[in-house]
């Protein structure tokens, strides 16, 4: 394995691994009966879409590589376990950095409003989650491509 | 040393923080509750002691992900496919998701304190485990049912005979 590939791994699970650690984070303080301050939640919430943001990229480099210098299609398939890994990490890079985005402009915008009205607390709280588990997700998704 | 003995001996002490600030969450709880509420010197030992939990998690995530690196990066990607370790990660999704239930009181007190105490110390029994003969995954998530259901009966009996009411 070449130190370059390495280093893009060892960066985008870690990254990945801050990511869902800040969305945990959030939702920890937005979920909590005494929720935590304005400030601290647009914090939380600015470092989970910047992680995110951050995966998306080195994961981008890390597909390339195994798409560009390895050859590998990235496609749904059952029979070919690796395509549908980096098919699924495909999708999620941008779900993730997506979903970091909607969660920081919605805390930067209403603040604690958020909490009051049912549909954006619905909204934030399951982007939270996804955001979570997405981040997990490719950070196994980061070591387990071979 | 090398570079796994000293990421392997961090995530234990991660693991021991963890176990350590689970057991003694119990404890505090128990202990506030006997008079029926948590008066604010309680309250300033139970924050502290999830402090310590989350610190120890931070620590044992982060060099747990470095040994799966290590792992990886020695070919070595074999291990990353041992059903314990998927257990493992499996028991610890629970334990962060009933803290958010517990949170949001989605989830009994009773309920959600005996879930993430025994979970914590079967994740670690499992990481002991890891190194040892092979275990169908559902097996060891079937005996982590059972140890769920007979860790809540043994936590209730125990507040029973404290006089606790959760």
């Amino acid at each position: 394995m070449t130190t370059q590939l390495v280093t893009i791994i060892s960066i985008h699970t870690y990254l990945a691994l801050i990511a869902s650690a800040f969305f945990y984070s959030f939702l920890i303080g937005f979920l909590n009966k005494k929720p935590a301050s304005e400030r601290s939640l647009r914090f939380k919430s600015g470092a989970a879409f910047l992680a995110s943001l951050l995966t998306y990229i080195s994961g981008w480099y890390l597909s390339d590589y195994f798409v560009g210098k390895l050859g590998f299609i990235t496609e749904f398939s059952v029979s070919t376990f690796v395509s549908t890994l980096l098919y699924v990490q495909q999708l999620l890079l941008p779900t993730i950095a997506a979903a970091g985005l909607i969660i920081f402009l919605i805390i930067w915008k209403k603040g604690s409003v958020a909490r009051e009205r049912p549909l954006i607390f619905k909204t934030v709280t399951a982007l939270g989650f996804l955001g979570f588990i997405g981040g997990a997700a490719l950070m196994f998704l980061g070591v387990l491509i071979p | 040393m090398d570079l796994f003995s000293i990421i392997l001996i961090t995530h234990i002490i991660g693991a021991v923080l963890v176990l350590g600030g689970a057991t003694f969450i119990e404890v505090f709880l128990n202990k506030s509750l006997r008079d029926g509420e948590i008066d604010p010197i309680e309250r300033s030992f139970m924050k502290t002691t999830i402090s310590v939990l989350r610190v120890g998690l931070f620590i044992s995530v982060f060099s747990g992900l470095g040994l799966i690196l290590v792992y990886r990066i020695n070919d070595q990607i074999f291990r990353l496919y041992d059903p314990l370790l998927w257990a493992k990660f499996t028991i610890l999704f629970i334990v962060l998701v009933n803290t958010l239930f517990m949170l949001t009181r989605q989830i009994k007190l009773k309920y959600g304190s005996a879930i993430s105490f025994v979970s914590w110390y079967f994740v670690f029994i499992l990481g002991f485990l890891a190194s040892g003969p092979p275990y169908p995954y559902t097996l060891v998530m079937m005996y982590y049912v059972i140890t769920l259901v007979i860790g809540y009966f043994v936590l209730q009996g125990i507040r029973r005979m404290l006089g606790i009411k959760l």
